[in-house]
């Protein structure tokens, strides 16, 4: 070692012994410390409690954000017209975009549940602060806060209604036999590419108000080789199930009360290979294609959004014919 | 119920698992131990922290955590030494966040007089200060090294042992925090 580094070490020594209290602890420390088996008894919770809560709001804050923010529903674009535009515009089953969604917002299943995850953990917090016979009936207290905070979180979506009906480019429609588990079978018999139309109606099962916000379709133009939904358009008569085209107006959100039923008319393009008007069961096809019995409608409930799938009481099958061109 | 070895009382139940615990009995052997530990951890404290007001919390803090964790003790001796290593865990925290913070230096000029005395109290108060803004631009690893060897004169094992770290560890430490106070305080010396 150096004499130059000698020397630094012994002023370090010099310095970090200086720095040492010539007394011992103080007496306010002394007391402090005594205190601790007390405060920090009640306080052992305390810690990974708060790390707890501060990570729930921050989940809060960002699914806030994220749901409110950076996914809002986004409509396709409409053409021409849509909500707000004067006059309504005459039914036409090629208009493409009201009432469709590409996605749906989910802040109803996400905000209620990390809120009341918030005001729980603040709750247990809370009912904890005091143990004893208060201890449970604290807890209960905090328990029923954020079930009913979390709650609007369980509002089911739609359910199908009470009727439904084909009204364009489903002529041929096949009862199953007596007995059978399988739906009565829609066939498309529009022209390739042409407009379908059918009309049903969805239930709110309740307990609270749900405004119906479109139809979640994923399949756009880019893919016209399979059939998918344009268009929801509303009836203007409710006292009729299947209005006229001409009383049909495009769609705009709109609440359903709990147990009430609203007539949706579903607008929707067959495939580039379907098989067109002239169909019969003993038609020469390539084979059928049926996207399912399931449709997504997305809907909020006291302004939070999610959606959910809806059984459509019938199978909606394509035929789609041999060498198709399209293809 | 059963006497626990450290002097508890505690509750059995039938399958013999402990389900409760007299915790009057296992503060007061808490705060008669941490009363003989209490002056070496407040002294440590304050020279590894250099603040005494700082040092009081971080022993406060030490305490809380020995506390919560009182029943990972095994045998009421070693109690010094646990507590040591909470203190030098706390002690690390404080150091680690202090280094996010930045720190304004404050310097004052020699006084302008030809009073010998002043000037050599002045050049004593200067050093020392310069020696604690070296200190502290040490990683608090380096700095817990640097102060249980020069000021509780601690052995290389000694401070491996309490830290936990090993003794190449601790020597490297050492020589690194060395070698950098050594630059520091020369270039200041040079300026």
């Amino acid at each position: 070692m150096t004499e130059h580094s000698s020397a630094m070490e012994l002023r370090l020594r010099q310095t970090l012994v200086g720095l040492r209290p010539p007394d011992g602890a103080p007496d306010a420390l002394r007391a402090r410390v005594a205190t601790v088996p007390d405060t920090a008894a009640r306080a052992w919770w305390r810690t990974p409690a708060r790390a707890l809560t501060g990570a729930v709001a921050l989940a809060a804050v960002v699914a806030v954000v994220v749901g409110a923010v950076a996914v809002q529903p986004t409509p396709l674009p409409v053409t021409p017209g849509g909500p707000g535009a004067a006059p309504p515009i005459p039914f036409d089953p090629m208009i493409e975009g009201p009432g469709i969604l590409r996605y749906s917002v989910w802040t109803l299943v996400l905000v209620p549940l990390v809120v009341a995850a918030v005001v729980g953990v603040l709750g247990l917090r809370w009912a904890l602060r005091r143990r004893g016979q208060a201890l449970a009936i604290r807890l209960a207290i905090a328990a029923v806060v954020a079930g009913g905070i979390a709650s609007p979180a369980l509002q089911p979506g739609f359910e199908m209604g009470s009727a439904w009906g084909p009204m364009l480019g489903y002529d041929l429609q096949v009862e199953p036999p007596p007995g059978a588990d399988y739906p009565t079978v829609w066939y498309e018999t529009a022209e390739p590419g042409g407009p379908l139309v059918l009309v049903l109606t969805v239930r709110n099962p309740g307990p609270l108000p749900i405004r119906l916000d479109g139809l979640v379709e994923t399949q756009t133009a880019a893919t016209p080789l399979i059939q998918r939904w344009t268009a929801l358009w509303l009836g203007t008569d409710p006292n009729s199930f299947g209005n006229r085209f001409d009383q049909l107006v495009s769609f705009t959100p709109t609440v359903v009360e709990p147990h009430q039923e609203l007539q949706v008319y579903l607008v929707g393009r067959a495939g580039l290979c379907a098989f067109g008007p002239a169909y019969t069961l003993a038609s020469p096809v390539t084979g059928h294609t049926s996207r399912g019995r399931e449709i997504e409608f997305a809907y909020s409930v006291l302004g939070l959004g999610s959606s959910a799938p809806l059984e459509l009481p019938m199978s909606l099958v394509e035929p789609y014919r041999e060498n198709c061109p399209a293809a | 119920m059963s006497l626990g070895p450290d002097g508890s009382l505690s509750v059995v139940d039938a399958s013999g698992l402990r389900v409760a615990t007299v915790t009057e009995e296992r503060a007061g052997a808490f705060r008669a131990l941490l009363d003989e530990a209490l002056d070496d951890a407040y002294r440590r404290a304050a020279v590894m922290l250099a603040n005494r007001i700082e040092a009081e919390d971080a022993v406060h803090d030490a305490a809380e955590r020995a506390w919560r964790s009182w029943g990972s003790l095994r045998e009421r001796d070693s109690f010094e030494a646990w507590f040591a290593r909470i203190l030098l865990n706390v002690c690390r925290d404080r150091l680690r966040r202090r280094r996010r913070v930045a720190v304004v230096e404050v310097r004052g000029e020699p006084p302008d007089t030809e009073d010998a005395a002043s000037t050599a109290a002045f050049r004593g108060v200067d050093d020392r200060a310069r020696m604690l803004d070296a200190l502290s631009g040490l990683s608090p690893d380096e700095r817990i090294a640097i102060v249980l060897r020069y000021e509780a004169d601690l052995t290389v094992p000694e401070i491996a042992r309490l830290t936990g770290a090993r003794e190449g560890t601790i020597k490297a430490r050492l020589s690194r925090a060395l070698g950098r106070l050594r630059v520091r305080l020369g270039e200041e010396e040079d300026r």
